[in-house]
């Protein structure tokens, strides 16, 4: 397989954590523009983690996805009385109040002959517990794809279930949702702990396949981006957002024609998918249409197989 | 003491274009209840269409001036009918994404027009400066207090004393009264949103005259300050809007002087966030 | 059991949109709530419920006060309410509406508003009328002690109201508080022994269903406004 091709493959791989870090927030009614900033607490405390204090790699990923609950909640907890265009605009700040804190971040430690940790506007370097594990770049990025496979069973079963439930009540109506004793504070500080976990999860990946973290990386674009792919794919079902981002950086980016107007094509698309079909292309309705579909599909088998 | 004073003043004299900013970020919350992400960008396409005027040798800083608020008001009627027309009958949340999808093709235009350069934007030569004793009010400074004193006049005197104001005015208050009254909401809604666009134009053209030069970066920059001073001064507040322009210059320009360009920078968006956290539910319209 | 509003005033957009408003409901007690538009009937609810806040007086329900409460705390006093237009969670099945969240099986109350061939639809399939019925089950659902029905009739044809007025008093008992907010005086009438009547803002009158007929500021609120 080709570098660029294993590139995309990475990228869609991390994304798509940041992407579901995203949709949970939109599933419950909160519009967030800043889950960049948890996606690089997660890289620099992993880079920390594997790097500076030299523990493995799974200790870093759960590091970071750690350090990103732990923000997310606090965020949540700030956040509780803002809603809407409040919410959002305090979730832009927030964003760009890590990537702003991390210029002048600095944690460095003596290990072996160097000087290892987050430096500053200089970033953080050296973050190489991958390749010092001798694990094939290859094989990292079918981990990548193997662990968000799991992250994405386990978020489906947990959106199914109570909490789940509760989420999509509060997005849809939280004053209808407050009325019938859902504990909305609750709700949202867990779903807010849970979207940073997941964009942490992600930033730890993204830090040990690029071995470099930076300020910068906290990019409103990569917020952004994440919260249209939920739009776009579709907010009935996780696979909405991992479709965007396949969309995204599978067809958008990869076709060289395409690629030098992509924000064009691709903020163009939001908007008109927010005029069309606001709630993506697997929405709740068409989601709830196939589940019935195969469930009459397995119905209509199991009459074949007993006629015969 | 001197140091804090003449920060004070480079501070009012920045902080009055934030005030424009917020004004224009104001007005569209106040009409139309909703947010418009795209305020930085739309205001960024009129500063490069200016500078690529002046680059081209023709235009006078009246005519570049000119032509940037022509831009961002014809940016503006592309944001304002893509993510606003359209979207009128969803909720607010949905105008405020679409419109920072939007704003992410604005950029990206510039982008791909400019090549991403920062492009030079002329300065005005016959400007003085003023000297109160050891303090000092930098002609560009002074340029850009005064420039948008006129324009908060202005629009005051439009709100106050035209129809389309009053009815701005009506709207912002309870758009059902303003219904019933047999305004027509929509078109009042577009009016707000074109003027304020005019009124970013007019601070962007202020704020690169300033600075001499425009870069990409202005895009998100401006629509975080214009963010920022609506939230200080009340959401929905058009004298909170021009409060919250001078509080928010004056924070930055002595955090800058005392603390440096990276504090001031946190400062900024730590009171972003603070305002955001804690505004309660915001009344519908303007207040005072 | 008691119910307990102690001269409530509400602020909304610089009016006053409650005044000094008082009153007391036992337990059994099914209490109309009616008056010209913008009376404030509404407005009254969403205080007990929480949902604005109050410029002055309190509330208490049970002994407990529920003044200050957020509304999922006032729902865990055991109170519950319908809204004047539903408010259904449309993404959600019949069934899981009725549940909402809740530990409880949405079988009975489905039934009781005869909505159980419908359970595994999605809400937003219903038509106004059934609409109406699912909110009604969900505020049953939790078996709840204050039963706030916000124009439970609203956008209903002859034979749906009956059916609706139906359900109300089969789903009112001894041991429940229901404030029924309607414009259909036939049901007020029907259903409720008490009525309160507001205007403007103010309670006018609180008494006997018979006594509304012939008291003068009644008559005075609602000139103008013809229905029977």
């Amino acid at each position: 397989m080709s570098d660029y091709a294993l590139s995309l493959l990475a990228r869609i791989g991390i994304e798509s954590f940041v992407a579901l870090s995203a949709y949970v927030l939109l599933l419950l009614g909160r519009i967030s523009f800043g889950q960049q900033g948890f996606f690089v607490i997660g890289a620099y405390a992993a880079g920390i983690a594997t790097a500076v204090h030299g523990a493995p790699l799974v200790g870093g990923l759960a590091a970071g996805a750690l350090a990103g609950a732990l923000a997310g909640a606090v965020f949540g907890v700030s956040m509780a009385r803002a809603q809407g265009l409040y919410f959002a605009a305090g979730s832009l700040a927030f964003g760009e109040l890590v990537r702003v804190a991390l210029l002048v971040f600095e944690y460095r430690a003596a290990v072996g002959p160097d000087l290892v940790g987050p430096a500053g506007a200089d970033g953080f370097r050296g973050i190489r517990a991958l390749f010092t594990s001798g694990i094939h770049i290859g094989w990292y990025v079918l981990g990548i794809h193997g662990l968000l496979a799991l992250v994405l069973v386990a978020t489906v079963f947990t959106l199914r279930g109570r909490w789940g439930e509760a989420i999509r009540m509060i997005g849809e109506d939280e004053a209808a949702a407050a009325t019938v004793g859902l504990p909305i504070r609750r709700v949202a500080v867990a779903t807010m702990a849970l979207a940073g976990g997941l964009a942490g999860l992600g930033g730890a990946l993204f830090a040990h396949y690029a071995t470099y973290v930076e300020p910068g990386h906290a990019d409103v674009m990569l917020g952004v981006h994440s919260l249209a792919y939920g739009l776009l794919g579709g907010l009935g079902t996780p696979l909405g957002p991992i479709l965007g981002v396949a969309l995204d950086i599978g067809v958008l980016e990869s076709f060289r024609l395409l690629s030098g107007y992509r924000m064009i094509i691709f903020g163009g698309l939001v908007m008109l998918f927010l005029i069309v079909r606001p709630r993506g292309l697997l929405d709740e309705a068409t989601v709830h249409r196939l589940g019935r579909l195969a469930r009459r599909g397995g119905e209509g088998n199991a009459e074949a197989g007993a006629g015969r | 003491m001197i140091d804090f004073l003449q920060a004070l003043l480079d501070g009012v004299m920045l902080g009055a274009t934030y005030s424009l900013l917020g004004l224009g970020f104001t007005l569209i919350f106040g009409v139309l209840r909703r947010l418009n992400l795209a305020f930085g960008p739309m205001i960024l396409v009129g500063i490069y269409a200016g500078s690529h005027l002046h680059l081209s040798g023709v235009g006078p800083l009246p005519a570049v001036m000119a032509v940037t608020v022509a831009g961002a008001v014809l940016a503006g009627a592309y944001v304002e009918r893509c993510s606003f027309r359209a979207l009128a009958r969803q909720a607010p949340v949905v105008s405020m994404i679409s419109s920072f999808a939007v704003s992410m093709q604005l950029q990206e235009l510039v982008a791909l027009v400019s090549s991403s350069r920062t492009l030079p934007y002329p300065a005005p030569e016959w400007l003085p400066a003023i000297t109160l004793g050891p303090l000092l009010l930098r002609a560009d400074g002074l340029l850009m207090w005064g420039g948008a004193t006129l324009m908060m006049l202005a629009l005051f005197a439009l709100l106050y004393r035209t129809r389309w104001g009053t009815a701005m005015r009506a709207v912002a208050d309870s758009s059902e009264a303003a219904t019933l009254m047999g305004v027509n909401v929509a078109a009042v809604g577009a009016a707000a949103f074109l003027l304020a666009s005019a009124i970013g134009g007019v601070a962007g053209a202020l704020i690169a005259t300033s600075q001499q030069q425009v870069t990409p970066y202005f895009g998100l920059w401006a629509t975080v300050k214009g963010l920022t001073t609506m939230l200080l001064g009340g959401a929905g507040s058009l004298p909170g809007a021009a409060l919250g322009g001078l509080i928010l210059g004056v924070v930055e320009t002595e955090t800058l002087w005392y603390l440096g360009g990276q504090w001031r920078d946190l400062v900024s968006y730590a009171l972003l966030f603070l305002v955001a956290a804690t505004a309660g539910k915001s009344r519908a319209g303007w207040s005072a | 059991m008691t119910l307990e509003v102690d001269r409530l005033s509400v602020r909304l957009d610089s009016t006053e949109a409650l005044r000094a408003v008082g009153l007391t409901a036992s337990a059994g007690e099914l209490l109309g709530l009616i008056g010209p538009n913008g009376a404030g009937k509404t407005t009254l609810l969403n205080a007990i419920g929480g949902l604005v806040p109050l410029a002055a007086g309190r509330i208490a329900f049970q002994g407990r006060a529920l003044t200050g409460l957020s509304p999922d705390q006032v729902a865990r006093a055991r109170v519950a309410r319908t809204f004047q237009s539903p408010r259904l969670f449309t993404r959600m099945t019949v069934a899981g509406n009725v549940r909402a969240g809740r530990s409880l099986d949405p079988g009975p109350g489905l039934r009781l508003v005869g909505l159980e061939t419908r359970a595994h639809e999605l809400a937003a399939a219903l038509t106004p009328g059934e609409a109406r019925r699912l909110e009604l089950a969900r505020a049953l659902a939790g078996e709840p002690a204050l039963l706030l029905l916000d124009e439970p009739c609203g956008g209903l044809n002859a034979a749906e109201t009956e059916a609706m007025a139906t359900l109300i008093e089969r789903a009112h008992g001894a041991a429940r508080i229901t404030i029924l907010v309607e414009h259909r005086l036939g049901v007020i009438r029907r259903l409720c022994p008490r009525v309160v009547v507001l205007n403007l803002g103010e309670k006018i009158f609180d008494g006997p269903a018979d006594g509304l007929g012939s008291d003068p500021r009644v008559i005075e609120a609602y000139l103008g406004t013809s229905r029977q």
